[in-house]
């Protein structure tokens, strides 16, 4: 049987989707979440000895585009479905967001 | 004038001038004011005398002689989970509710080359995540057979606009059965293809090894001429393929599958199955029994990689570039967060949270691979089969159309009406549901017919046949 | 326990490295909208290189663009890596507003290079290779084609405070490959050395421009300590990951900070190598040193998994050979080459190799002079005087490659022929190198064959059409020289005058000579020249200078 689900670990999971649960809303997201990954157990009893994960029915036959540019996107049109003006709105040509401090980004 | 009701026939009156496509288009948007209050299949419609325009143009230029293609004028209505340029595409979703898209899928753009005229976007459960149409930022869907009852989903809007006679086909999509659960639940023809046999460019992604846009129509003859319009290799989508021709046998080998017509397969629906493969003999075709011992386990197997792939896809809407944004936001991390928790619905929620943790470190072995390896068994599962049939007949739904509300307080009975529609969509193999027989309440049962990856055309062949 | 630094008797460094290189494809990796780290691109206003697979708008997929993989795989040859039969992209998911779909697409398990290594030279003490002392291996863990993100900037244009960030996403989908070293390092100069050796390589294979301030590459070096104390035990302190430096100066400054740092680190807090201590700094240029970053306390759970919109990828021997083929030879065979057999000092050599279409250029004078009768070993010295000197002159002063001045390889190559026919002296060599290449630049001439700076094709032009291009060349710059009048007319009777008067002019140096000082007879050739310019080489009037001072 999986370990039960606590409180903490739907805190945890909502905190690494960017999620924020009510505190009404954690028990019974933790209740339904419990039921299907109880659910989901019965793939424990499987044998998967030497199985290899299928992850794309069409995996291995990969088409690759050649290095020829297409059209890009006009800045306007990022501007104009980019959120709409309010405290945290565009700043033409960009994308306005509140102060980022930390520096964990980048690739 | 007099509009017929399928897509053939307005192509030989098109043809033949004894039609217009304004007296089509007309008769959609009169059909529509009568019904759609009820009804509610669109999120958007393009107004009735914008749309007439187009039509008007077409007939002018038919008249003139140009050489315009067969299907130019015939109305189709688009899932509101794909994009089409100018339009809004919310994918049933409060965080879309305002984002119009700059770019045409590239089933739209083969659609608009066709000549087809797109009237409107059809509602959806938000991301796909549903089978009733219920989870809908902007409401539900009802069933045309009965109002109180659900279309089925998630492509619930294009089934019950194509069952309500609001449009003669409608572009759907099906991760695990969207196209063809609501299908079956509204008496009309669904059709998932192969997956990779048309292009996911510009479908809002739900899970992106399943995702699979797919007509629906009200003969097989019509679903696979939209099929044929839509199909293709594209050079935007890596996972798209071209498939060669192929041909049903004159004496198919038909095997049902007795996992699929067990419970929670109901009785109704069960007997429907039996009654198309008698049908089935009496056109030539040979009848065996076999069994997908890996069936059971396709459900918990469907529903682990969906939801990670989802949590995945979904990470985009993170309020920055477009979509909702939430207001007044002391941080990045908290804008993130609240434009997320505002705008996403609780069953998206739910799917998000599954998929994070079930890809999470120390759990992703467990759940994520673990259903990855069953996925594979599953496959080969399908080829054993294939190897003695060329087709499987089986229900798609294990029962028809539920009340509106009936199960959307309990998500797991909810994800197990997708129990005989998800197995075809791990395998990536095409299936095709065809109206067969109302239950005891005059709702609408389907029956599907699977077959090998590629064999979309034989699949077909052989629906059309069972269909008359 | 406590600790102090008298406890500590040596230190020893481990290094390890992680190199980003923007690969200069013309598009983007994963979409087909221009890629800035291409050379064609200029300086480009914010968010114009976007389209919906980078802004990862609703619908939009991604498409692998075989370029890449290929740079890739270019890249994995040179560093010796086995080139992988079966690679796949993965997700790596986080949230951050620079990344727009909040996963960036990158290798997990299979990336498409691994497990090479590489010769580093020893280095004399100038910082040139040193070719007598034995190499290095350097281990190369992986090479791995992902994506970049884009840049987040926290003042607007022109250094203006704003109380809020902005986002730009020019970059974001220019495919990056990452390569990672075993941590083979043990000193600061080694990991520069490979650095910039690798710059070399990517800009050979043409993969990248290697332009440091563009941000065309990006270190970021994994560095800890073994220290070893009095009483015979050893301690590994945590291994500290320093951020995105992008210029040489920066890692050598951070690995050297670190050395210095760590020890005393150590000391203070105690703290040791083991799982789960690793930290990340960044560093600060201005104060030479590096600093603790801020973290996201989820950002270790990146819950990769394989991105299914991306097909996982069978690379066949067939194609493995042919970018295989595709691979030139490189900098550092051709530096050895270089000193081996054209007898090259290593600083002239390695100034040589320094960039590519210079030594693309040097090599076309050599095969033009060799074209031309001339020894091959003789060639190479007289190209690379050429190169070294007149070419590099110039090219110093105007601020372009050597190989960009205008002169054409093929009338370098006359140019040297006519020095070897002592139909030139030096004087009249430069002057003539200068009016080529003004002439050129100003007739538009740079552009024509043979003037190098393009990279040789695999299929070689037939060799009667080089020929026929290497003698209108020489056709023209024989021309130019007798018109300026810089050709040696060869006047023996002028020549002889011309001695006559500098022996009497210059007793006392003529005494020198007969009394054995041989080379003091290099002033009279000098005031021989001047006397009869363009009248006879200075080989000749040393030989007949020397004939008659010396019995």
């Amino acid at each position: 049987m999986p370990r039960e689900l606590s409180t903490a670990d739907i805190r945890k999971v909502a905190s690494l989707a960017r999620l924020a649960l009510r505190d009404d809303e954690i028990e019974p997201m933790r209740a339904s979440l419990g039921a299907v990954l109880t659910y989901m157990e019965r793939l424990q009893s499987v044998d998967t000895t030497d199985v290899e994960p299928l992850y794309n029915v069409n995996d291995g036959a990969a088409n690759l585009r050649g290095d020829e540019p297409g059209p890009a996107l006009a800045t306007q049109t990022l501007m104009s479905i980019a959120p709409a003006p309010h405290e945290a709105s565009t700043h033409p040509p960009f994308i306005r967001v509140p102060k980022v401090l930390d520096e964990s980004g980048g690739a | 004038m007099q509009v017929p009701t399928t897509v053939r026939e307005m192509i030989a009156g098109l043809a033949a001038r004894t039609l217009t496509s304004e007296a089509i288009l007309a008769n959609c948007y009169d059909t529509i004011a009568q019904r759609e209050n009820v009804v509610k299949a669109f999120l958007s419609l393009v107004p009735r005398e914008q749309a007439l325009a187009q039509a008007r143009e077409i007939d002018r230029r038919r008249a003139a002689g140009e050489k315009l293609p067969p299907t130019a004028g015939i109305p189709i209505a688009i899932k509101d989970n794909i994009a089409v340029a100018n339009m809004r595409a919310t994918a049933g979703s409060k965080m879309l509710a305002d984002y119009v898209s700059p770019f045409h899928a590239t089933a739209v753009e083969k659609l608009l080359t066709a000549g087809l005229i797109v009237i409107g976007k059809t509602n959806t459960d938000e991301y796909g995540f549903g089978s009733s149409t219920e989870n809908s930022a902007f409401g539900h869907t009802t069933n045309p057979h009965d109002p109180t009852r659900v279309p089925g989903g998630t492509s619930g809007g294009s089934a019950a606009a194509v069952a309500a006679g609001f449009v003669p086909w409608a572009l759907g999509s099906d991760t695990g059965g969207s196209v063809r659960q609501p299908a079956s639940l509204c008496g009309v023809v669904g059709l998932r293809p192969t997956y990779g046999r048309v292009s996911r460019y510009g479908l809002i992604a739900y899970a992106s090894s399943m995702d699979t846009i797919g007509p629906i129509a009200t003969t097989v003859e019509d679903a696979a001429m939209l099929l044929n319009i839509i199909e293709g290799r594209d050079d935007n989508d890596m996972t798209s393929r071209d498939f060669a021709q192929t041909q049903s046998p004159a004496q198919p080998r038909i095997a049902i599958v007795s996992e699929y017509l067990a419970p929670p397969c109901n009785v109704e629906v069960a007997a429907a199955v039996r009654s198309a493969a008698d049908t089935a003999r009496t056109v030539g075709a040979s009848l065996t029994e076999t069994s997908l011992a890996t069936t059971q386990h396709a459900l918990a197997t469907y529903y682990i990689i969906a939801c990670v792939e989802a949590a995945s896809n979904l990470g985009r809407y993170d309020g920055v570039r477009y979509g909702h944004r939430a207001k007044d936001a002391t941080s990045i991390d908290d804008m993130i967060t609240r434009s997320r928790s505002e705008a996403f619905g609780s069953e998206a929620k739910r799917r998000i949270m599954l998929g994070t943790y079930a890809a999470s470190a120390g759990y992703s072995d467990q759940y994520y691979r673990k259903a990855c390896e069953v996925r594979r068994l599953i496959k080969q599962d399908f080829d054993r089969a294939f190897e003695h049939a060329d087709f499987l007949l089986t229900p798609v739904s294990p029962s028809t159309a539920w009340k509106i509300g009936e199960k959307s307080t309990d998500p797991l009975a909810m994800y197990l009406a997708d129990v005989l529609s998800v197995p075809a969509s791990l395998a990536g193999v095409p299936a095709i549901v065809i109206p067969w027989g109302k239950d005891a309440n005059g709702l609408p049962i389907g029956v599907q017919l699977t077959a090998q990856s590629g064999n979309d055309d034989a699949l077909i062949a052989f629906a059309r046949k069972l269909a008359q | 326990m406590s600790r102090s630094f008298d406890m500590i008797a040596s230190v020893r460094l481990i290094v390890g490295l992680e190199i980003h290189v923007e690969l200069a494809t013309r598009t983007k990796v994963f979409s087909r909208v221009t890629n800035p780290a291409h050379a064609s691109v200029g300086d480009i206003a914010p968010n114009t290189l976007i389209d919906p697979v980078v802004l990862a708008l609703p619908g939009a997929l991604p498409v692998l663009n075989k370029e890449a993989v290929e740079m890739s795989m270019m890249v994995g040859f040179a560093l010796n890596c086995t080139i992988a039969d079966l690679t796949k992209w993965d997700r790596k998911s986080y949230f951050y507003p620079d990344l727009p779909k909040a996963y960036q697409i990158s290798q997990y398990d299979l990336p498409v290079c691994f497990d090479g290594s590489v010769d580093l030279p020893a280095v004399d003490d100038k910082g040139f290779p040193d070719l007598t002392k034995p190499s290095k291996q350097i281990g190369i863990i992986r090479a791995h084609l992902e994506e970049d993100a884009g840049k987040l900037l926290h003042e607007a244009p022109g250094g203006f405070a704003i109380d809020y960030s902005i986002a730009d996403y020019n970059r974001a989908g220019t495919p990056l490959l990452e390569i990672v070293t075993q941590p083979d390092f043990d000193n600061a100069d080694d990991v520069v050395l490979f650095a910039k050796l690798l710059r070399n390589v990517c800009r050979f294979l043409g993969v990248s421009e290697g332009v440091m301030q563009k941000g065309h590459m990006r270190f970021e070096p994994n560095i800890n300590c073994v220290l070893t104390l009095r009483d015979g035990h050893t301690v590994k302190t945590p291994i500290v990951e320093v951020k995105n430096l992008n210029s040489f100066k920066s890692v050598k400054g951070a690995i050297e900070f670190e050395l210095r740092e760590q020890p005393g680190r150590w000391v203070a807090d105690g703290r040791e190598f083991g799982p789960g201590t690793k930290v990340t700094r960044g560093w600060d240029d201005h104060a030479n040193r590096t600093y603790v970053q801020r973290e996201k306390e989820d950002a270790q759970d990146y819950r990769y998994f394989p991105d299914p919109d991306i097909l996982t990828l069978r690379i066949d021997e067939a194609w493995k050979n042919r970018v295989r083929t595709a691979v030139p030879e490189l900098p550092m065979q051709r530096f050895e080459r270089y000193v081996r057999d054209a007898s090259l000092g290593v600083k002239e050599a390695f100034a040589l190799v320094e960039e590519r279409d210079v030594c693309y250029f040097y090599e076309a004078i050599i095969d033009g002079m060799v074209m031309q009768g001339i020894e091959r070993p003789r060639a190479s010295k007289v190209a690379a005087n050429l190169v070294l000197q007149q070419a590099f002159k110039r090219a110093n002063e105007q601020n372009l490659l050597a190989s960009e001045i205008g002169i054409t390889a093929h009338e370098a190559a006359a140019i040297g022929i006519l020095r070897e026919q002592g139909k030139l002296g030096n004087q009249a060599v430069d002057e003539l190198f200068d009016l080529l290449c003004t002439a050129n630049l100003v007739q538009g001439r740079a552009t024509d064959p043979g003037s190098a700076g393009s990279v040789p094709s695999s299929s070689q032009p037939p060799t009667t059409q080089i020929k026929d291009q290497l003698h209108t060349a020489f056709a023209r710059v024989e021309q130019f020289a007798r018109e300026w009048g810089l050709l040696i007319v060869r006047d023996d009777a002028a020549i002889n005058t011309a001695i006559e008067q500098t022996i009497a002019a210059n007793p006392k140096v003529a005494e020198d000579v007969r009394a054995g000082k041989v080379q003091a007879v290099g002033r009279l050739v000098g005031e021989v020249m001047k006397l009869a310019p363009g009248k006879g080489d200075a080989k000749t009037v040393r030989e007949e200078l020397l004939k008659r001072l010396t019995p």
